[in-house]
């Protein structure tokens, strides 16, 4: 542990640690979590980790408390996250919702679990993106392995401070409770972004005008600059529009919110590809099923299946135009899932009918074998 | 120690809650990882119980890096509990290596297409004045037969974990090492396909 409380070095560490390790080094200082399995050892290790570090932990009364609370520091100047599971992450709705209206950067980390139970599940994958109600974009990126759990926590708080934006990181529960390697390198080679503040005269400052890649400059609360935060349409200035008066406005207002993001998503879009040069059929994973799907794709190939391997870390934006380039080039597509079929049909929308979309459903808590996902392969390449 | 560069090793350890099931896998993966630049992974199920509820926790450990977490079929499985015994027992593969706590499992296991070594772990950490340390007399065990990480690292790692209590279980993995030395005559360089 280095003077400031940070450590680097090579761990055989828990994913959920591993998370809370990826914030310290990305720079939050602030956690607000209630706890709720499979998420708990983030809250338990935030509440020793942040005071090492400088930082606050406060355990909040439930999730609304805790999504609120993280917007309130981020709004004060800090990096902040919290961490959650299913049942929880539908609590957060609203504050995510808010955090995305009023430009707010935070990390909200989601533990997917089967219902009443602990297994994992990509039950989730698209309330990630569709939860709150209103036009909003959310920014979402899947762990598949105890280093990603590091690497990714340091990205997401990267994209969050980029595009003031909510940034969900999702690791799943046979993630989070896994231990694996993880190397986590000096502070001074990690890459941290912050945002972009205030600048020029307070008179002159406009806290929602689109600044550089339509992401408005940001003051914290105390700096001198006047903010004003509603979750209602907004003006650049904060003030309240009436979309009947002012539908311009209004319309001006969501195009930068999601704009931001949609124009960005080859640069947000984060993405793994192997054997695909001359794959006639690909499978397409995010999650720890891209563990389950590498192996089928490594064993087909040994058995002459021309195969490919496609693995999802950004799911939101989907990454519109490495799934296109993947349906142009094969002609299946398998998309193992652990639900009823939901992110297969995101695949499908992309692909065009370029390619021959195959869903691969498993509901019942447990992640693909090899063996299933090659017994439809050797089934659809025959 | 000679290690052959494509080894990979499943282990499996059931048990009790409380008997330091998920620790003793733990101090192992620290000891591959930390201490001797290996890939490991990690997994663990048990009941809402502290203690007394089943308990498993599998680890493979790899010179290579693991893509797929899945244990299929394990390799080695420590055993420190009969219903452990008879729920993992499919669990292993053929001609792999069972090492029970004899003091707790006094059943015999019902295959006969593996190896079966018996290590009264629980009388020797009783007899060292502490039942706790069991667990890593079975991974001291663990370590002689298969020789997946080096006895210093294991040595390095309950440093590295426990230190305040570092000496009676670096003991105690001693002691599982000479039991298992006794027993099973020499080490066993089939284990590993």
């Amino acid at each position: 542990m280095n003077k400031s409380g940070e450590i680097s070095g090579t761990h055989f560490m828990l994913g959920n640690h591993a998370i809370v390790e990826g914030a310290i080094a990305a720079g939050c200082r602030y956690f607000a979590g209630y706890p709720i399995t499979p998420a708990s050892e983030i809250v338990e290790r935030m509440s020793r980790r942040m005071p090492e570090v400088g930082g606050r932990f406060i355990q909040m009364e439930d999730e609304m408390g805790a999504i609120f609370s993280v917007i309130g520091a981020s709004l004060a100047g800090a990096k902040a996250m919290t961490a959650t599971a299913s049942a929880g992450f539908n609590y957060m709705q609203e504050g995510i919702g808010l955090a995305a209206t009023i430009e707010v950067p935070c990390v909200i980390v989601d533990v997917p679990r089967t219902r009443q139970d602990i297994q994992p599940t990509e039950s989730d994958i698209m309330q990630v993106k569709w939860g709150a109600s209103g036009d909003y974009e959310t920014i979402c990126l899947v762990a598949s392995s105890i280093q990603e759990a590091f690497d990714l926590t340091v990205e997401a708080f990267n994209f969050a401070e980029k595009y003031r934006n909510p940034v969900v990181l999702i690791s799943e529960a046979n993630i989070s409770h896994m231990r694996g390697r993880l190397e986590i390198p000096e502070r001074n080679r990690i890459k941290v972004v912050n945002r972009k503040p205030a600048t020029g005269p307070p008179e002159d400052y406009l806290p929602f005008r689109a600044g550089e890649n339509g992401v408005p400059a940001m003051s914290s609360f105390g700096e001198g600059y006047r903010v004003l935060y509603t979750h209602n349409p907004h003006d650049e200035r904060g003030r309240i529009l009436n979309v009947e008066a002012d539908p311009d406005g209004y319309e001006k207002l969501y195009d930068k919110i999601c704009g931001k993001i949609t124009r960005d998503t080859d640069e947000i879009a984060r993405f793994e590809t192997r054997f695909l040069d001359d794959a006639d059929l690909a499978v397409v994973s995010y999650g720890t099923e891209s563990s389950s799907a590498l192996e089928a794709v490594i064993r087909a190939r040994s058995e002459s299946i021309k195969a490919g391997y496609v693995k999802l870390t950004t799911v939101w934006p989907v990454p519109e135009r490495l799934l296109r380039d993947v349906a142009e080039k094969v002609e299946k597509i398998i998309v193992p899932e652990m639900n009823m079929g939901k992110y297969v049909n995101e695949v499908k929308r992309v692909s065009c009918g370029e390619a021959d979309v195959i869903p691969l459903s498993k509901n019942n808590g447990e992640i693909h074998s090899p063996e299933e996902i090659l017994k439809r392969m050797r089934g659809e390449s025959g | 120690m000679v290690i052959n560069m494509s080894r990979k090793t499943c282990i499996r350890f059931g048990g009790f809650g409380g008997q330091g099931i998920i620790t003793a896998s733990i101090v192992l993966g620290h000891a591959a990882v930390v201490c001797e630049g290996k890939d490991a992974v990690q997994t663990q199920s048990f009941g809402q119980q502290a203690r007394g509820g089943e308990c498993k926790s599998e680890i493979i450990i790899s010179d290579t890096m693991i893509n797929y977490y899945t244990m299929e079929k394990a390799d080695v499985q420590v055993i420190m509990s009969k219903p452990a015994l008879e729920r993992y027992l499919d669990g292993l593969r053929l001609g792999g290596c069972l090492i029970i706590d004899s003091d707790i499992v006094v059943s015999k296991p019902k295959r006969k297409d593996i190896q079966v070594v018996e290590i009264p772990a629980t009388s020797m950490a009783a007899r060292m004045g502490k039942k706790l340390v069991a667990n890593m007399v079975m991974l001291g065990a663990l370590i002689e037969k298969t020789e997946v990480v080096a006895e210093e690292s294991l040595q390095k790692a309950i440093r590295d974990l426990f230190p305040s209590v570092a000496e009676i279980n670096i003991k105690a993995a001693e002691e599982g090492r000479k039991l298992m030395k006794l027993r099973s005559g020499g080490k066993n360089a089939n284990l590993h396909k």
